[in-house]
């Protein structure tokens, strides 16, 4: 009966709570447990405490104790009680949102002062964990130095994460264009990264390795502390100093080697016959005088053109290092910093100092990645930490706007800077030089964390930061020239490119949370977070005299002026604990405000009243103005559950299930992207003889068709989770975890819709394009881990992934939508004045079409007359008739007309309305980068000073030894394949791809502080060479081809043009290295 | 008793093996490959009266793959053909280590002593080398009529060094006190692929790799 109303009480709990949930203490844990005597019986009022600080607690009438807000680590506890042994209890490892349980039993003893010391096992399955977590300690990272170069690196060897260094979580759309990262990095309870830059600002995700305590990945359920990231999050705490100065330095050594596959570039069959070595007329050609501003170009004048680079030959390097320790009183300190000078693996503007990111490489020799923090105790019940993050590089911008690419129709500009660019055409360009300047990129964060515990049972803490992302480009010209050739006419030999981008990008955060343990059953937690940005951006991207870009993120049209976005986020979170089981309930409420005056519908971009960046600067986001709206705030909520429950004594049982939003990518918010339509100059409205700074300059430029744009009508991705999962200590200390996921993606972003003015106007070419929350798709998949913790001298982790990720964009409305009105519309806007501009002291009506001339050099909207009214009312009734008739019905063969409704705010009152169609139904698509199956590997070996093994020669080179091997293996990529004998299309995999890397590492101890290791690291041992992209994707289907067929007469001729880029992973590379550490 | 002490007395003694396996292609790779012979040697090394670590390398070449006697569709005269020089071969190399699990104490008194024996739980892993190969196919997206059977595709191969994993039962027979003949089933599960070949009946892609050997060895516990 007893058990049976306990049962009941746990439902009715479940029941009444309706709240969802989340872990919590996400930065810090907690200690509980019991204080027995030896016979099972309680001891109250022992004295619990952690050695080295006062945090503790005394156990309650039932022996029980909980510590709260315990940092990440290994730490020792004592129980003490008068009349008993001091229990000593060392290594108890402690992890941030997690409770580790240690259990006392004291004897009695008349002895003052006997103590019994006892090494605590971390417990290998965390019974309280009621979602997917991964989490990697300090001790583990350092274990695989040689190994991981990087936190990023680390993360792919995580359960869940892809291998490929993308960083997806379970299928997410990391990186993809419309949200940015959604993944979110956390570094202290902070945010990191920001989807505020148009894909290459704010994606700061780097945390040296010497900084990290604690690193964990959430693949499933996420606290209700986090949000806007539907994919994941990866959770940084970094170290405090100690009480001692320690730390390490590495050095590596990156061996000179080609570093790609095929031939030497310059031997190459993607440069067919147009590489000449043996012909002396080829080699002896010279730069002419090109006419040109730039000074480098001028300056090759009489040089060689056709230069051979020694790009295989060249060793690269690179530095990190850490040091921590006291400073004065109850402060610490730690530092790390990173430096690379790797070599560039083709030829470019710089052939060392390459940056390598986990999924790019750039040259920046100045590249610096730096953290560091100071922590202060005040007092015993409070700590403040002080934290900064930096990364800058400045590098030969090769002058594509951004990691988006282009807007239009070209990702590159040909000719603008040395190397693989225009199918290799780009590989004589000067050294140290680029057409489209140098770009400064720079990363930072600063943060301060207080803490103050005011009871043993609450502590609050408060979090202040700052970001910022800035960009600018030097040496930038003023024009983009025709791009000169060499006498074959074959290789580009220089131009001036008008391609340069400046932005800003600051965010501001403050963070409130109140964490409390409420009674023995609830650890409540609750707090609010206010983040404000303040971001601009300018990107000129100009590919000839008449064919130029400028992309722009600015308030109400005005460059270098920044638009303030602000988000207000609340939560409430409660892990409940009841006798075993474990609920964490949750609930969170985003709050977004663009803060912005903004079109509604993309189509009002191409009507003549605000097609040109300076007619729309200038007129539509007047207060009157009925074409531009304030942003509304937009609230949502999300629950989250996590339930978890004991199997056995080595087992449990979860389940979780959260909901998540995500918004876009701030781009798609507030960004404009305008191109000139062929006109090579700004017009001189006012016939001064110049273009006037301030009213003419860029006003040719006008809305690209294609170009994507925002809105702030799109709502959050959405995606609820569900997962089932257990944890399983199958014997000694080997575990696994099986994990069964589904996440359900809704109002997920789809690029497609055309947005057409189809009003009164002038030209027929009139659209723009904006998000739709359209899309939809849903991933499910199998996770498991199994791992061995280290002990009796070696350690592993596999991690597997089996997963269907999917994803449409089928949905009706999105692929055309047409704004239009009819005569009588035309009449009564043209006829209404909105307002008086400001400046210029004219009326403007809400409606016009043709344009007059002003001294200033803007132009002022015409108010129609009579016989414009009549004349374009007719021309906008025309398109009235037609698509107001057009009742649902077929388009496309699969698409469907929805009918038409009134468009946003005011004017759809006043009958503007909106016409939209769409497909039906579209395919259920793989992901971008979807991989059915993924996982890794890693084993690790680690032999002692003490080692004996075999014959003592054996024996003592295998001491103080560590060697660690690790694979990476992802079935092929996926395409759209039709089978042989015809019919319908469907999904096939290409060929899976793998690499194994090994490190080995030996020891030496200096002295009694300090010791040294050197160590090799070698990446694709095996050499193995995976085709992830063959020539035909179908022919490898149909025949196990990956080259072009034997019958092409080129690939006869000259190989395979794809020889160096259709690679998985690069040849074998080695790296040495030393490390010391102290 | 004595025996149990006997075994124990091997603790630390190594030993070298070779063994002849007869190897089956399972499911997928069963469809592309017949039967054939497993040579290989073994590095053996008593943990303790219940564990044997063993090193082993192993070589097989499985010839005459079936997909060269496959027929295709030449969609050019609606005829089906065959490569006449076709040829399909699947090499392994492999280095595992296997735990030879000795399971049960009396089982565990056993062995090291002429006549005698004990059976084992073997589990291992490790790195195999695959290298297989088709050559000589017909291509047959040429265009024109009659087919010209010199044309063939370039050779297609997948080769790879790969994760791979094996479990099975095993018996050790001791002829001598240190010479033991060891008789062994187990199933192998490598992390590889072979590339589907739709165009020769209905190849599709071989995903993982799985085999089944049976075999017999010899191994000499010589020095400790």
């Amino acid at each position: 009966m007893n058990r049976a109303l306990k049962v009941v009480g746990k439902l009715s709990c479940l029941a009444l709570l309706l709240l969802f949930a989340s872990n919590v203490m996400a930065q810090t844990g907690k200690i509980n447990g019991s204080v027995q005597d030896v016979s099972g019986g309680p001891l109250p009022g022992a004295n619990v405490v952690i050695r080295g600080t006062t945090q503790g607690a005394t156990t309650d009438a039932d022996g029980y104790f909980a510590i709260i807000n315990v940092t990440p680590g290994s730490v020792t506890l004592s129980a003490s009680l008068v009349g008993y042994e001091t229990v000593v209890m060392q290594n108890v490892v402690v992890i941030g949102a997690q409770t580790a349980t240690v259990n006392f039993r004291l004897k009695e003893s008349s002895l003052e002062l006997s103590e019994m010391v006892v090494t605590a096992e971390r417990p290998l399955v965390e019974m309280d964990k009621t979602t997917s977590k991964y989490t990697v300690t300090a001790e583990e990272t350092e274990r695989m130095l040689s190994s991981v170069r990087s936190t990023a690196e680390l993360l792919t060897l995580q359960p869940g994460v892809s291998v490929d260094g993308s960083n997806r979580v379970r299928g997410s759309f990391t990186n993809a264009q419309s949200y940015g990262n959604d993944v979110a990095y956390i570094v202290d309870g902070v945010r990191m990264n920001h989807n505020d830059g148009r894909g290459d600002g704010g994606t700061f995700t780097n945390v040296n390795r010497g900084a990290v305590q604690e690193l964990s990945v959430l693949t499933g359920v996420t606290p209700a502390e986090y949000g806007n990231a539907q994919g994941g999050i990866v959770q940084i705490v970094t170290k405090d100093g100690g009480n001692q100065y320690n730390g390490w330095t590495e050095y590596r050594l990156d061996r000179a080697s080609q570093r790609h596959w095929g031939k030497n570039v310059y031997d190459a069959p993607i440069h067919r016959e147009n590489i000449k070595w043996s012909d002396n007329t080829w080699l002896n050609e010279r730069w002419s005088a090109l006419n040109t501003t730039d000074e480098v170009l001028k300056a090759q004048a009489g040089e060689l053109i056709h230069k051979r680079s020694d790009y295989t030959d060249q060793m690269g390097w690179d530095v990190e290092g850490n040091i921590s320790g006291p400073i004065v009183g109850n402060s610490s300190f730690v530092l790390t910093a990173k430096h690379s000078r790797l070599a560039n693996p083709l030829p470019g503007a710089l052939q060392t100092g390459v940056y390598e990111g986990n999924t790019f490489r750039q040259t920046g020799p100045d590249n610096l990645t730096l953290s560091g923090s100071l922590s202060f105790k005040p007092t015993e019940n409070m700590k403040l930490k002080v934290g900064g993050l930096y990364q800058g590089y400045e590098y030969f911008s090769d002058g594509v706007p951004d990691v988006f690419g282009k807007s239009r129709f070209s990702t590159s500009l040909l000719g603008a800077i040395r190397g693989m660019g225009d199918s290799g055409k780009d590989l004589f360009l000067p050294e140290n030089w680029s057409a489209a300047g140098k770009q400064k990129t720079r990363e930072e964060l600063q943060y301060v964390v207080f803490t103050h515990t005011i009871s043993p049972k609450t502590f609050y803490e408060f979090r202040l930061s700052r970001s910022r992302s800035k960009t600018d480009t030097s040496g930038v010209h003023q024009v983009t020239t025709l791009n000169a050739k060499d006498k074959s006419n074959w290789f580009n030999i220089g131009r001036e490119a008008a391609r340069w981008k400046t932005a800003d990008r600051q965010r501001y955060g403050f963070k409130l949370d109140l964490s409390s343990q409420v009674n023995k059953g609830h650890f409540l937690k609750t707090g609010l977070e206010l983040q404000s940005s303040n971001i601009w951006m300018t990107t000129i991207y100009n590919d000839s005299p008449a064919d130029r870009g400028l992309l722009t993120i600015a308030n109400k049209g005005t460059l270098g002026e920044g638009v303030k976005p602000y988000a207000l986020n609340l939560y409430v979170q409660d892990k409940m604990e009841f006798e075993g089981m474990i609920v964490n309930a949750g609930l969170r409420m985003d709050l977004f405000n663009a803060n912005a005056r903004v079109y509604p519908h993309g189509a009002y971009r191409g009507s003549n009243m605000f097609r040109s960046y300076t007619q729309a600067r200038d007129y539509a986001y007047q207060d009157g103005s009925l074409w531009t709206m304030n942003a509304k705030k937009q609230v949502y909520f999300s629950p989250r559950l996590g339930i978890s429950h004991p199997i056995t004594e080595r087992a449990q049982f979860r389940f979780s299930s959260g909901v998540y939003y995500q918004w876009p990518e701030l781009w798609y918010v507030f960004g404009e992207d305008y191109y000139s339509a062929g006109l090579a100059n700004d017009i001189d409205v006012n016939k001064n003889g110049k273009i006037d700074e301030t009213t003419e300059k860029y006003n040719t430029l006008v809305s690209t068709y294609s170009g994507q744009n925002g809105t702030t009508l799109l709502r959050p991705a959405k995606t609820t989770n569900f997962e089932v999962g257990t944890d399983w200590n199958l014997v000694s200390d080997y575990t696994v975890a099986l994990t069964a996921y589904y996440k359900s993606e809704v109002e997920q972003y789809t690029q497609y819709p055309n947005e057409t003015w189809a009003g009164a106007r002038t030209t027929s070419l009139l659209y723009a394009r904006t998000l739709d929350n359209g899309a939809y798709g849903d991933t499910r998949g199998l996770e498991l881990s199994f791992k061995k913790a280290f002990s009796k001298n070696f350690s592993f982790n596999v991690s597997y992934n089996y997963q269907w990720a999917s994803f449409t964009t089928g949905k009706r409305g999105n692929i055309i939508r047409n704004v239009f009105m009819s005569a009588e519309t035309v009449k009564k806007l043209a006829q209404e004045i909105a307002y008086t501009h400001p400046e210029l002291n004219v009326p403007v009506p809400q409606l016009w079409v043709e344009w007059n001339a002003h001294a200033s050099g803007k132009e002022i909207p015409k108010v129609m007359t009579a016989a414009d009214i009549d004349k374009y009312g007719a021309d906008a009734q025309i398109r009235y008739n037609s698509l107001s008739s057009s009742t649902p019905g077929v388009i496309f063969g699969t698409g469907e007309w929805d009918g038409s409704r009134p468009v946003e705010g005011e004017l759809g009152n006043k009958n503007v309305l909106l016409q939209t169609a769409g497909y039906q139904l579209n395919f259920i698509n793989p992901k971008p980068g979807d991989r059915r199956q993924f996982g890794s590997a890693s084993f690790l070996a680690s032999f002692p000073s003490d080692f004996k093994f075999g014959h003592p020669i054996v024996g003592s080179a295998m001491r103080n030894m560590s060697i660690n091997m690790i694979t990476r293996l992802e079935t092929g990529g996926i395409f759209q394949y039709t089978p042989p004998q015809g019919g319908y299309p469907s999904y096939r995999e290409l060929g899976m791809d793998s690499r194994t890397d090994i490190s080995v590492e030996k020891t030496f101890a200096l002295n009694a502080r300090v010791q040294a290791a050197v160590f090799m690291d070698m990446r694709n041992i095996f050499n193995q060479e995976d085709r992830t992209s063959p020539n035909n994707a179908a022919d490898y289907t149909y025949y196990g081809v990956e080259n072009p067929r034997v019958i092409d007469t080129n690939y006869n001729l000259y190989g395979d043009a794809n020889d160096r880029t259709a690679y998985a992973a690069t040849p074998r590379l080695t790296q040495f290295g030393v490390r010391l550490t102290w | 008793m004595l025996a149990a002490c006997d075994v124990q007395a091997q603790e630390g003694k190594w030993g070298l093996g070779g063994f002849v396996n007869y190897t089956l292609p399972l499911k997928k790779l069963g469809d592309r490959y017949d039967n054939t012979v497993k040579y290989g040697t073994t590095l053996n090394y008593v943990s303790s009266d219940a564990v044997t670590l063993e090193i082993e390398y192993h070589y097989s070449k499985f010839d005459d793959g079936k997909l060269a006697a496959k027929p295709f569709f030449y969609a050019v005269d609606n005829k089906s053909y065959t490569s006449p020089n076709a040829k399909s071969t699947l090499t392994f190399n492999s280095l595992a280590v296997n735990a030879l699990l000795f399971l049960g104490e009396d089982n565990q008194s056993h062995g090291f002593k002429a006549k005698d024996y004990r059976y084992y739980l073997a589990v291992g892993g490790g790195f195999y080398r695959y290298n297989a190969v088709n050559e000589n196919f017909v291509a047959p997206y040429q265009t024109t009529k009659p087919i010209d059977f010199t044309l063939v595709m370039e050779p297609q191969i997948d080769k790879r060094t790969t994760l791979a994993g094996n479990v099975g039962v095993g018996l050790e027979a001791f002829v001598t006190d240190n010479l033991a003949l060891d008789v062994r089933g187990r199933y192998n599960f490598v992390l590889g692929e072979l590339r589907p070949m739709l165009f020769y009946g209905n190849t599709d892609r071989a995903r993982p790799l799985q085999l089944f050997d049976l075999g017999v060895g010899l191994k000499l516990y010589f020095w400790r």
